[in-house]
């Protein structure tokens, strides 16, 4: 990764915490104590991450300055959690809100999820690694083999594939995959993911998820 | 001074010099008029033959003139007539000033107006036209020394007397009026001092909108006052629940933290689960500080709600992202399912997070090591679903309707040992409410499943599944 996020948080405690989160994850963090050189420092960053309560500058201030010159995302960093504040804070142009107290892991996810480039899938062919799922040719790719599945199969890999790494329930499964007349309904659907399982040759590329139904996984 | 005494004196103040200017203006008008009559009956009495008489025998003429007027018994008149020169055959003829002969020979008459103490004399000159004896002719009006009969009502004590009756009637009308003022302004002063919430409004008048005006204006006062007041106590509460509920949680932490710095101080190994334990403790202040805000603001009648759109896809997977760190911790497995698409509602986003935020805090907190916890958000934005399930102990039917009550929290109901769920299902219960959402528990055989739902036919995208 090595991007550069740029910490502009006034408590010494809090932002050496951020800076070395972020370290951990793999960016490059770049720390300061106050806006005085944000704008400019902003301009060199994927990420800016902002307080909004600091000593001499007030946080909202600071985005504006920024947003008059750079279209990098911020994510405010705040105490206040009143919807007031944080639409204000959107309003001026930050990408995202969160609140304290946080956990790391909350933060880098919603850093990461910030920064993911997003994958724009315009071709029909799902790559998950060992599986490739052709839509248009209703093929499936296992180990670069064809695979035979029947119409329904096919239905449930493309619902899972497209949303390959997000569970999907039961209820949406049986409604956009089976016939509630001729492949059944939530009892069968267990009979044909395990089906799917086999024909794909790994139990883990597709898991149980409890509570909510299936999860697709890239496998390699 | 009073507001009766100075209506008065106003009125007399403006009516007194106005009752002047009608009288000296009655005057002139008399006066003029009798000029103006006066030099017509002259110029009409030259005519010939009256000239040629004039000019022969000036003092013979002013006789007739004279005698040929009809005047009252206290007044004499008498006419005298001058040359060119000014000069007059008679000796009794009153002197013609030099600025009075000025006028006079450019045409003008000239009246003038002396006082003596037998009382007024009007003298008016006017010029006959003429350059020999009879050139110009002084009519002269003055008392005739006659007692005047029974006093008559003049013009002056007329009016002298309508100005008095005039304001003798606008001080009895004021009466009344007064009388208004004054309730009135004994109801505001009870009114101000709590004994009375409004005035009396009595009329249709201006004064009667003033009343009207002042209740108005009190009445957001109290408003106004009665929301500080509710804000000022939701403050004090906030300050009072959270110095005592955070305190245990704090110390429980801060055991945990010691144990932690006796085992690191002892070179010891560093046990998952005392870690874990102190990051619950965190996560749950965390929690209860922000629930105590939000109960706080709620208990004060606030908050209005700040809507916009809300995508509940974000919401959902914020607050799942949120617990994870904990549930991890905790060795629960957290998972959620959300439609492809943004799933966008009219909400306040905040107390949204606020109220999924406890749902899944309450599934993960109050669950078992090894067991698990699904977030599913389905359906559309008129008709959506958000459903938390778990597999851990559960909440006793005759528990359930308890916390989802709709009644102020108090401290003994913010024990630890119902779980603690109270406050945090509480207060997602009421964000429902405000949204017009529903929250209930979905029966389950195991575990738990709380559903937060539209309340048109939400129970139709649960049902699916």
């Amino acid at each position: 990764m090595n991007q550069r996020v740029l910490i502009i948080e006034d408590d010494e405690a809090l932002g050496a915490q951020i800076a070395s989160q972020l370290r951990d994850a793999g960016y490059q963090p770049h720390w300061l104590r106050d806006g005085r050189s944000a704008t400019d420092d902003a301009a060199q960053a994927a990420l800016v991450l902002l307080d909004i309560m600091l000593p001499e500058q007030s946080g909202l201030d600071i985005l504006r300055s920024i947003r008059r010159t750079s279209d990098v995302p911020v994510m405010m960093l705040s105490a206040r959690t009143d919807t007031f504040d944080r639409v204000r804070a959107l309003r001026l142009g930050a990408d995202d809100y969160l609140t304290k107290p946080f956990w790391p892991e909350e933060l880098i996810e919603r850093v990461k999820a910030r920064l993911r480039r997003p994958v724009m899938q315009r071709s029909e062919v799902l790559d998950l690694g060992r599986v490739q799922i052709d839509l248009a040719a209703h093929t499936v790719y296992v180990d670069g083999a064809a695979v035979p599945f029947t119409a329904v199969e096919l239905r449930l890999l493309s619902l899972l594939g497209r949303r390959a790494g997000a569970a999907v329930t039961r209820a949406a499964l049986v409604e956009h995959a089976l016939d509630p007349d001729r492949e059944g309904g939530e009892r069968t659907l267990d009979v044909h993911i395990s089906r799917l399982r086999k024909k794909l040759g790994n139990p883990d590329a597709i898991q149980t998820v409890w509570g909510i139904g299936y999860r697709m996984v890239r496998s390699e | 001074m009073r507001l009766r005494s100075r209506l008065l004196l106003t009125s007399l103040a403006a009516s007194v010099p106005l009752a002047i200017a009608l009288i000296w203006l009655f005057r002139e008008s008399r006066s003029s008029h009798f000029d103006r009559m006066t030099a017509a009956e002259v110029r009409s009495a030259l005519e010939a033959p009256g000239r040629e008489t004039c000019e022969r025998d000036p003092a013979t003429w002013a006789d007739a003139f004279v005698a040929g007027r009809r005047m009252p018994p206290t007044i004499r008149m008498r006419a005298f007539v001058y040359d060119a020169s000014f000069a007059s055959g008679v000796a009794e003829a009153p002197p013609i000033t030099e600025a009075s002969r000025r006028r006079l020979l450019n045409g003008v008459d000239v009246s003038l107006r002396t006082d003596d103490d037998r009382g007024r004399i009007d003298d008016l000159v006017t010029p006959t036209g003429t350059n020999g004896a009879c050139a110009f002719v002084l009519v002269r009006r003055e008392p005739s020394g006659v007692p005047a009969p029974a006093p008559t009502l003049a013009f002056e004590t007329t009016l002298a007397v309508w100005v008095l009756l005039v304001l003798a009637v606008v001080a009895l009308a004021l009466g009344p009026v007064l009388a208004r003022l004054r309730r009135l302004s004994k109801a505001m002063r009870l009114s101000a001092s709590g004994e009375r919430e409004e005035v009396a409004v009595e009329g249709d008048d201006e004064i009667a909108d003033v009343a009207r005006a002042y209740n108005e204006a009190t009445s957001q006062v109290r408003e106004h006052v009665r929301r500080q007041a509710a804000r000022e106590g939701a403050l004090r509460s906030f300050l009072a629940n959270t110095t005592h509920d955070i305190s245990t949680p704090l110390a429980v932490l801060t055991g945990h933290l010691a144990l932690l710095s006796k085992l690191v101080a002892a070179g010891g190994k560093i046990e998952p689960s005392v870690v874990a334990a102190a990051m619950n403790e965190a996560h749950y202040m965390a929690a209860l500080i922000q629930n105590l805000g939000v109960a706080a603001k709620l208990d004060a009648g606030e908050p209005a709600l700040e809507l916009g759109p809300v995508d509940l896809v974000d919401v959902v997977e914020r607050a799942v992202q949120r617990h994870r760190p904990i549930a991890a911790q905790l060795g629960i497995s957290i998972e959620l399912a959300v439609p492809a698409a943004p799933l966008v509602v009219e909400a306040d986003v905040t107390l949204v997070e606020r109220a999924l935020g406890n749902l899944v805090h309450n599934a993960v907190r109050h669950n078992h090591c090894g067991r698990h916890v699904a977030v599913i958000l389905d359906g559309a934005p008129e008709t959506f679903s958000v459903r938390v399930i778990d597999d851990g102990p559960g909440i006793a039917p005759e528990a359930r309707a308890a916390l989802l009550a709709d009644s102020p929290p108090t401290s003994e109901r913010r024990r630890r040992a119902d779980g603690g769920q109270g406050l945090g299902l509480r207060i997602a219960s009421r964000i429902a409410a405000l949204h017009d959402w529903q929250l209930c528990f979905v029966p389950t055989d195991v575990g738990a499943c709380v559903e937060l739902r539209s309340s048109r036919d939400g129970a139709a995208a649960s049902s699916r599944a």
